[in-house]
């Protein structure tokens, strides 16, 4: 048997929450170096440049309520003064710009009130699918036909 | 990766973003054809994909296992980014079969799924497979905005990486290595299939579905509604033909970004009634309009190769493509179908009125098209080849590991 043969491929991050008090939540994760590095190579990032954030969110809202510029090396953090009555998770990425995000790994679910519903399983429709053709993406419609 | 001799029967890691039912254009049929072919010569096949509305994560049709995942961004209105997650979330889980399951070696279809290809050849140390299916650059006769720069690097990188790359016509092969500048040998042409048997089986009555083909006879088409197909030909023609051809109608089968603009496009003009845009029709429906067409035709712009002509073709209906692309040599003009130019609406009209005028020449060029096409292309046949080209990557990993 070769060493491959008793290699175990393991690309399995966690990102956990924990609600210490009402007010404030525990958050750590394990976030692989080559999860980071693919994404780097994919966008065409400079490792060394790159920027990792974690963002506070509240469940049935896209809107993101605090977000942290992560420092190297970094693995927990502490949100403080969160409304003690909110359902919450946490993401945390890498961002592309001041604009945009790329989520890597997705917290539990941290539920003050149980009373509202949580959403689950959203479908594969993020909004871009009807401009898509099997290998391409068309971006102007209008001036496509036109040009 | 196992030894020169189980090579016999391999296990595949095949990738494709789309895979039934998400299916969005020809790819997730043709990565379907194969698959399955492949699975009926003893190969393991493991499609990762992705997942849409309510599909199962996991189901196995004979010796093809289907794993669907979704992005963690699976809502992200940013395209490249979903692709991203796409990405990811393919490596996670292909890292999770290998664990149970000794893959070898990875193939992927198009520039979408590629890094994550080039991700898990390097980590699990097998060779790579890349069907190029159609460039950026031809799609769009050049590579203009920052998007397509992306995907056309995108699709250089995947070439480059790979150790063989299929295409499925000559003029891909010439595309691919003049763009991309590949070694010649490194690029193998394998034909995709066409499908008539279920063409030919079908029972549905499609007038009851589409009531206006009642006493008409049946222009069709059928592809993803998006400029480079050519329907705005199909359009013109039928323009031009509105007033002498009471007894014809226009279908045009599919979905995509120009569906609307086209049907606009169509009442501007006061051509309801003559053209119908029905949108995406399912695999029955697509079955039964061809057994009801009496001339298919595909203006298209670029076209790789032309599924969807082959399998009117192999269907047994008169068919018209433009001469471009993989099309120009899927026929042989007057013998077993007709060419048109390109763009070229006037040369529609008169090719179609020959073929309404000489239906008995024409249902003769028709069935030799039929024989012509079932013996040139079949997807068993793709799939033999298919298995050879991986016999042969797994031939050159060995040799470069020093494994005899």
């Amino acid at each position: 048997m070769t060493e491959k043969d008793h290699h175990i491929y393991k690309l399995q991050d966690q990102l956990v929450a924990r609600s210490l008090t009402p007010e404030k939540m525990l958050v750590y994760w394990q976030l692989h170096d080559e999860k980071v590095q693919f994404i780097c190579e994919y966008f065409y990032i400079p490792e060394d440049q790159v920027i990792k954030s974690l963002r506070l969110m509240e469940h049935g809202s896209s809107i993101v309520l605090h977000e942290v510029i992560l420092r190297q090396g970094v693995s927990s953090w502490v949100f403080k003064g969160i409304k003690p009555n909110g359902n919450y998770y946490v993401e945390l990425g890498v961002k592309r710009s001041s604009e945009t995000f790329l989520p890597l790994l997705k917290s539990n679910s941290i539920i003050h009130d149980s009373n509202i519903r949580l959403t689950a399983g959203q479908p594969l429709s993020p909004g871009w699918i009807g401009k898509v053709s099997t290998y391409t993406y068309y971006e102007n419609l209008e001036g496509s036909i036109h040009n | 990766m196992k030894g020169i001799g189980s090579q016999k029967e391999k296990t595949i890691l095949m990738l494709s973003w789309e895979y039934p039912p998400h299916i969005i254009g020809g790819l997730a049929r043709h990565v379907h054809a194969l698959a399955t072919e492949l699975g009926k010569i003893n190969q393991q096949i493991h499609v990762l994909t992705s997942r849409p509305n309510e599909s199962r994560e996991y189901e196995q049709q004979g010796n093809v296992h289907i794993h669907r995942v979704n992005p963690i961004n699976d809502q992200d209105m940013d395209f490249l980014s979903w692709m991203a997650g796409l990405n990811l979330a393919i490596i996670e889980e292909a890292l999770r079969i290998a664990n149970h399951i000794e893959f070898d070696l990875v193939h992927t279809h198009d520039w979408m799924t590629g890094p994550a290809a080039k991700f898990l050849t390097r980590k699990l140390e097998i060779p790579l497979i890349a069907t190029v299916h159609g460039t950026e650059f031809g799609r769009n006769k050049g590579v203009f905005t920052e998007l397509q720069q992306f995907i056309s690097k995108k699709e250089n990188e995947l070439c480059h990486c790979a150790d063989e790359i299929i295409v499925c016509s000559d003029f891909m092969e010439a595309e691919i290595l003049s763009l991309f500048k590949v070694p010649n040998e490194k690029i193998s042409v394998i034909t995709n299939g066409a499908v008539s048997e279920k063409v030919q089986q079908t029972h549905f009555d499609i007038e009851e579905l589409y009531p206006f083909l009642k006493g008409k006879k049946m222009i069709y088409s059928i592809g993803r509604i998006v400029k480079e197909k050519g329907f705005q030909t199909l359009i013109a023609a039928a323009d031009l033909l509105k007033m002498n051809a009471k007894d014809i109608c226009f279908v045009v089968a599919g979905n995509g970004p120009l569906l609307e603009w086209y049907r606009q496009k169509v009442r501007e003009l006061e051509l309801n009634g003559f053209v119908h845009f029905i949108g995406f029709v399912n695999e029955d429906i697509r079955n039964s309009l061809m057994k009801r067409a009496d001339i298919a035709v595909f203006a298209s712009s670029y076209e790789p190769f032309g599924l969807a002509a082959a399998e009117t073709l192999a269907a047994g209906v008169p068919t018209v493509v433009a001469k471009t692309g993989g099309m120009q040599t899927l026929i042989e003009d007057y013998k077993t179908g007709f060419y048109m130019q390109s763009g070229d609406e006037k040369n529609l009209v008169r090719i179609i009125e020959w073929i309404l005028e000489n239906e008995a020449r024409s249902q003769e060029i028709a069935r030799n098209a039929m024989e012509s096409i079932n013996e040139k292309f079949s997807w068993s046949q793709n799939a033999k080849a298919t298995d050879t080209l991986y016999i042969r990557a797994l031939s050159n990993n060995c040799q470069k590991e020093g494994i005899k």
